[in-house]
This record gives structure tokens, C-alpha cells and sequence, in this order.
């Protein structure tokens, strides 16, 4: 009996020491893990997946003691998501967002300012200046740019060839005209999002920024309700009401709709992310020679306007490998990475010295929205920290309300404008109020 | 085991436990998923929070005030209201006349049974996907058999004219949903014993005094709660309507719960969505407290 107690005690002994042993080696090799939510662009899910995959295992193998645990999430909730955690204490370290979204939580002190990696990559000055502009709060920069999506004209080559077009509208009144020598034999000249959507304030928006006009004036203040806002509002409807170049159908379109369309040889023209360049062969196979992309024409202010919708990384404050995240936004933010991002996300890159690389310009999607980003707005500009409230204004399509009050509710447009003008001023006191 | 009982009828404390060791998980389950959310939404509509700022004031029942004056909820609640009687009262009529169908004897009974049962188990974001294909102008295949049919000449727009976008809506939801109606139906039928129709035909009682003096009166339980589930059910319909309009156009078929959404979480303005979507819970409370009131009454006729 004796004798079984010391061989229980021996074994028991020798397990202690070995389980010692054992949890200090995996100590040695112990791995900072780094999580990272982002929302996928979504044009090619697999490539986007693949791309990702590949540049984290790529990191990981330089860096093994660090390891990148990615969560997709998708547009419409990550904001959502993030506020969630932000309230529970329980934040990823880097997240991935719009201006809108973002600032916010840099005014609130929720997320770290980041002008030391912007610093490491070369300083603000590698970044295109308006896409670094949006994220900076108080002198401090608060997320590094990682893509610019910018909406352009995509046109259906054959059918403008065939109305005796070889080119795609420049200006506004070869918008008219071309969309009105394209609509026939059930085709319509332009397809336009009519409803309460992202892509009617965003089109829209453009159109304010080519028409002299914006969201705000340069001191901050709500000018929905400018004389160059209404111009662009009377164009934007009258394509409709007036010079009936837009499917009636389009009221009721979502988001791709207008990609199918056009795909479908059903319209000659639409306003539509460029990033749809990376996905028309697999989309179209017979007609994807027969598309075009090219910026959005010229308003009457001589230049076009387009709708930004610049990506960063950002760092939360309480993340828990501050360090580590930078180390992995910089790696994601290496010329070779951001030139092969490009051709994935179907999006310009905020660095200069790739925006025009020719090895991404002879695309001709991707050169046309290296061409519009330079006329592209989200808010006139304005650092969206500066205004609060205005992911609400975004998130509830206030911009979109004054076309949908035009087309669908049969307002004037003085007064559908000057009721997206109250709602906006109203929606800007709540939210500085809270 | 089961727990003495003490003089006047009182179990003694710490007695029969055991059904509640049973029904804890599911009292947590809905506390968790149902009594805290909803508790909090509550709470959240009586503060003005934002959802991207964490710090908010309590204001009473403003929220609720801004509702009495805003158009949009008052233009929702008329449309959820008609939505509901229009949809609910569809429901029941058609499932009713399928279930009576399918309580005849007949060849493959069984079969049809199974396929009128498929649009109720179709996630709904499948069916509405399904229906905004079906409406589309260019390609959808309802324009594209009206035309080939020429029955029309041009397509119709289902999902713009406002004749056509109510309609549009209350079909699709029609669709998915009479199959829980018909299945309820179909048992409230199969429950009612065949001697009363065989003493009914005895005493000679033809087809319709059949259906008004046995099968109608053998169903009022299941019409009654029929008619209350179906309220309730297409009062707090989002799914498809958000799917095939998200609300449009104009806010043409803007219900109450798309409204909700639309603040709470697209617009980030969680009190005042909040205090829209509580809106709804009250009014189903209300309804349902009406369910629970009536049922013991109903059973009691039966």
C-alpha cells in the first residue's frame, strides 16, 4: 500500500513538473492576438477573401509573435456593431470605416490618434490631402487612408455608337442630349436612383459639388438650401420628369440594380461605383467589351462631382495591442500591398505616388476613378468631427429625401429642398444637444 | 416526486421545486432575448440617445410627444392598421378555403398538402427576394408573361404606381404567410368528429347547413385565435415589406416597424426609434392582453 502511495505520489510529482514545463514553453512562443473588423467591399467576395488571407498569413510569417484574428462584417451594421462595443468596453483593436462613422468616435476620445503611423508611412504629405483632410480632429489625425471608392459614369459603348455617339457625355447638356438620343426601342438614355437609397444622396451629391454647391458652407453651416444645390436639384429631377430619360422603374431600384440594368443593355448610361469594373467580365461575359467607365460630366462650374467614400484603419483607445495593430495597418499600407488592393477593392489608392501607377491606369474603370477622386466630396470637405450628427443625416438619406419629395410626392423643388434643408439643421441641434 | 400539501391547500416552501428547475432555462432564455431588450428599449425611449455618442439625458415622454406630432408615425400607424385588417382578413379566407379543400378526400392529398406549405417555410428574405424579381419591369417574370400574353402593352410598375405598390406588397405577404393560417385550420377540421356530420346528414341537413351548424361552430376556437394571431402577426410584419420596398416609394408602404428601423438603426437615432418601436409593443400588449382575456371565455363556450 505503501508502496502504491509513492508511485502515486512519483507520478503526480512528475506531472506537476511536466505541466510547469510545458505552460512556460508556450509562454516562450506565447502570440499577441490582434482583432480586426472590417467590412468587405464586397465587388468580389472570394478576391477580397483571398487577398486578406494572404497578406495576414504574409504578416504572421514575418511577424510569428503576432497573429491577426479578422471578424467580416458588413457596412450596413459595423457602425452599429462598433457604438455596441465601443458601450461594452469590449472594442477590437483596428476597425474600418468612413469619416462619418469614425470621427464621432475620435471627438469622444473612443479611438487613438494614429499621426505617428501616418509619420512611419512617409507622413500626410504621400496621402492624396483631401482623403487625409476628413479624419483629422484638432490637428491630430485619427485614421490612415486605405482606398477611395468613387462613383463614375459607366456607359454602354454599343448603344451610344449606335445613337451616332463614340464618346460618353463631358458635360451636363451632353448628358441631356445623349441620354435623350439613347432612349428609344424600350431603352432609356440614363439610369438614375430615384429613391430614398445610398446611391441617390450619394449621386446627388456629386452633382450639388459640380453645380458650385455642398452640404455645407466652409464655416460649417447647413446650405442644403443653396441656389447651386437647387440647379442640381432641377437636373437631377427633370431627367426624369422633364426629359424622361430614366426608367420609371428606377424608384424602386436597391443597391446593383442599375449594374444589372445596364449589363442587360436596358439603360446607355448610369452613375456606379467604379469598383463594378473589377467584377463586368465575370458578370457579363458576352458584353463586357461593351462597356465603358469614365468620370461623371462636368456641372456648370466646369468640373465634375463625384461622392467619396474614403476607407481607413483606425485604432481603438482601449485596444489591447495598440503596437501590434500599427505594425499590421503599416504592412497593409506598403506600396505592394496597396497596388494589388487597388485591383481587389476596385479602389483608388489614397497615396499618391500609386493613385496613377499605369499598371493601374490601363484599366479603364480604375482610370476613371483615379481621374474622379479629384472631384470626389463626402461633405464639402469639412472634417466630419466638426458637425455632429452627421451619420445621421448619412444613415437616414436626407440628401436623397428632396428627389424622392420631387418624383414620388409631386413637391416643387424649392420647397422639397428647403424641407431636407429644416430636417438637416434639425437633426445637426439634436444631436449637438445630446 | 410529488410535494405534501399542507392544510388550506399550500405547498410547502422549498417543495416541488422541481418544475421550476424545468422552466428556468426557458425563463432565462426569455429574459435574456425578450424581457432586457425590451425593457431597455423602453428605457431608451425616454432619452435622447444617439447611438454615436454614449452619453445621453433622460426626457420623459418627449419622444412620445414627437411621435403624437410626426407625420411620418402617423402615416405608418394608418398603414400598419390597413396593412394588418387587409392582410390578416386575406389570410384567414384563403387559408380557411385551402384547408377546406384539403380536408376532402382526394389523390395526393398529402402532396399538395406539402407544396401549399412551402411559402411558409421560405425564409422571408428569400421570398422577398423571390417577389422583387417577380415585380421588376425589365426582367421580371409577372410583366414578362402579362406581355407575352398581351395582356398588357407596356410593363406594369409594381413597385412605383401607387395603385399597383399596396397590392404588390399585400400579395406577397399573403403568399407566405395563409400556410399557418390553412395548417391551423387544417387541425381545427380534423378535430371535429365525423359523427356530427354523419347524424347532420341523417337528419338531413344539406352542404351549407352543414358548414353553418357544425364545421363553423367547430372551429370558433380556431378562428378565434386565428383572427388574433393574424392581427398581431401582420401588425409587426417587416421582413418582406423592407425586403421588396424598404417603405417606398415616398414612403408609400412605410409601416411602423420599418419606420423603427429606419431611425433606430439606419438614422442612429436610437430614443426616438426606440420610443417608435415600443409604440408597436404597446399596441400589441394591448392586443394580446385582449387574447388573454378572451381565450379562457372562448374555451369555455367550446
Amino acid at each position: 500500500m505503501r508502496r502504491l502511495d509513492r508511485k502515486i505520489g512519483g507520478i503526480t510529482s512528475l506531472a506537476i513538473v511536466l505541466t510547469l514545463l510545458l505552460g512556460n514553453m508556450s509562454a516562450l512562443h506565447a502570440t499577441t492576438v490582434v482583432t480586426f473588423s472590417y467590412p468587405p467591399f464586397g465587388y468580389s467576395a472570394d478576391a477580397e477573401k483571398a487577398f486578406w488571407s494572404k497578406h495576414i498569413k504574409e504578416f504572421e510569417k514575418r511577424n510569428p509573435d503576432l497573429k491577426i484574428n479578422m471578424t467580416w462584417e458588413s457596412w450596413s451594421n459595423i457602425f452599429q456593431k462598433t457604438t455596441a462595443a465601443v458601450e461594452s468596453g469590449m472594442v477590437p483593436d483596428i476597425s474600418y470605416n468612413s469619416p462619418p462613422q469614425i470621427m464621432p468616435l475620435a471627438k469622444q476620445g473612443h479611438i487613438m490618434p494614429v499621426d505617428d503611423v501616418i509619420a512611419d508611412i512617409g507622413g500626410a504629405n504621400v496621402f492624396q490631402e483631401a482623403l487625409v483632410t476628413q479624419f483629422v480632429l484638432d490637428g491630430k489625425t485619427y485614421s490612415i487612408p486605405n482606398s477611395d471608392a468613387n462613383l463614375v459614369m459607366c456607359y454602354r459603348k454599343d448603344l451610344l455608337k449606335a445613337a451616332g455617339y463614340d464618346h460618353a457625355p463631358k458635360t451636363w447638356d451632353e448628358l441631356v442630349e445623349i441620354s435623350k438620343a439613347t432612349t428609344r426601342d424600350g431603352v432609356y438614355g440614363l439610369g438614375l436612383y430615384l429613391g430614398k437609397t445610398y446611391d441617390t444622396r450619394q449621386v446627388y451629391a456629386g452633382m450639388m459639388w459640380a453645380a458650385g454647391g455642398s452640404m455645407l458652407d466652409k464655416d460649417g453651416n447647413v446650405a442644403l438650401d443653396s441656389p447651386e444645390n437647387l440647379a442640381a436639384l432641377k437636373f437631377y429631377t427633370d431627367l426624369y420628369i422633364k426629359h424622361k430619360v430614366v426608367p420609371p422603374g428606377a424608384v424602386a431600384w436597391k443597391y446593383g440594380d442599375n449594374a444589372n440594368i445596364i449589363g442587360a443593355g436596358q439603360v446607355a448610361m448610369t452613375p456606379m461605383w467604379g469598383g463594378y469594373g473589377t467584377l463586368i467580365k465575370e458578370m457579363f461575359p458576352d458584353n463586357y467589351q461593351n462597356i465603358g467607365f469614365t468620370t461623371l460630366p462636368a456641372g456648370p462650374t466646369g468640373h465634375s462631382g463625384s461622392w467619396s467614400g474614403v476607407g481607413g484603419f483606425y485604432i481603438f483607445a482601449k485596444a489591447a495591442h495598440p503596437q501590434a495593430a500599427k505594425k499590421f495597418i503599416k504592412y497593409m499600407s506598403t506600396p505592394v500591398v496597396q497596388k494589388e488592393w487597388c485591383v481587389i477593392s476596385g479602389n483608388v489608392s489614397p497615396f499618391k505616388a500609386i493613385a496613377e501607377d499605369p499598371d493601374l491606369t490601363k484599366f479603364d474603370w480604375y482610370k476613371a476613378i483615379a481621374e474622379q477622386s479629384k472631384s470626389s466630396i463626402q461633405t464639402g470637405w469639412v472634417s466630419t468631427a466638426a458637425i455632429p450628427g452627421l451619420e445621421i443625416i448619412g444613415g437616414q438619406h436626407v440628401l436623397a429625401e428632396p428627389i424622392e419629395d420631387v418624383i414620388s410626392n409631386g413637391m416643387a423643388p424649392e420647397a422639397a429642398l428647403q424641407k431636407a434643408h429644416a430636417h438637416m439643421i434639425e437633426i445637426i441641434k439634436k444631436a449637438a444637444g445630446n | 416526486m410529488i410535494p405534501p400539501i399542507l392544510p388550506g391547500g399550500k405547498i410547502p416552501l422549498g417543495a416541488g421545486l422541481a418544475p421550476f428547475a424545468f422552466l428556468a432555462p426557458a425563463m432565462i432564455v426569455v429574459f435574456g432575448v425578450l424581457i432586457y431588450p425590451v425593457t431597455y428599449a423602453i428605457f431608451f425611449s425616454l432619452t435622447d440617445k444617439i447611438m454615436a455618442r454614449p452619453s445621453y439625458h433622460f426626457v420623459g415622454f418627449d419622444n412620445y410627444y414627437s411621435l403624437l406630432r410626426d407625420h411620418e408615425f402617423w402615416r405608418a400607424f394608418n398603414h400598419s392598421a390597413l396593412f394588418a385588417v387587409v392582410t390578416g382578413v386575406l389570410n384567414l379566407l384563403l387559408g380557411f378555403g385551402m384547408a377546406m379543400i384539403l380536408n376532402r378526400r382526394f389523390r395526393f392529398r398529402g402532396l399538395f398538402h406539402c407544396i401549399l406549405l412551402i411559402p411558409w417555410v421560405v425564409p422571408a428574405i428569400v421570398a422577398g427576394l423571390i417577389f422583387r424579381w417577380l415585380y421588376n419591369d425589365f426582367y421580371g417574370y409577372l410583366n414578362h408573361l402579362l406581355l407575352s400574353l398581351h395582356l398588357i402593352e407596356k410593363p406594369i410598375l409594381f413597385l412605383v404606381d401607387p395603385l399597383y405598390v399596396w397590392p404588390s406588397v399585400i400579395a406577397a405577404n399573403v403568399w407566405v404567410e395563409y400556410p399557418f393560417v390553412m395548417l391551423m385550420f387544417t387541425a381545427g377540421l380534423s378535430s371535429i368528429d365525423p359523427d356530427l356530420y354523419r347524424a347532420a346528414r341523417t337528419d338531413g341537413a344539406g352542404a351549407v347547413q352543414r358548414f353553418f351548424h357544425v364545421t363553423l361552430p367547430g372551429l370558433r376556437q380556431v378562428i378565434f385565435v386565428n383572427i388574433l394571431l393574424q392581427i398581431i402577426f401582420m401588425f409587426k410584419t417587416f421582413n418582406m415589406v423592407w425586403i421588396i420596398t424598404q417603405g417606398g416609394p415616398g414612403g408609400r408602404t412605410e409601416l411602423l416597424s420599418t419606420l423603427a428601423f429606419r431611425l433606430a438603426f439606419e438614422g442612429t437615432q436610437t430614443g426616438y426609434g426606440s420610443a417608435v418601436a415600443s409604440s408597436i409593443f404597446y399596441m400589441l400588449l394591448v392586443l394580446s392582453t385582449v387574447y388573454v382575456l378572451l381565450w379562457p371565455r372562448q374555451r369555455t363556450k367550446q
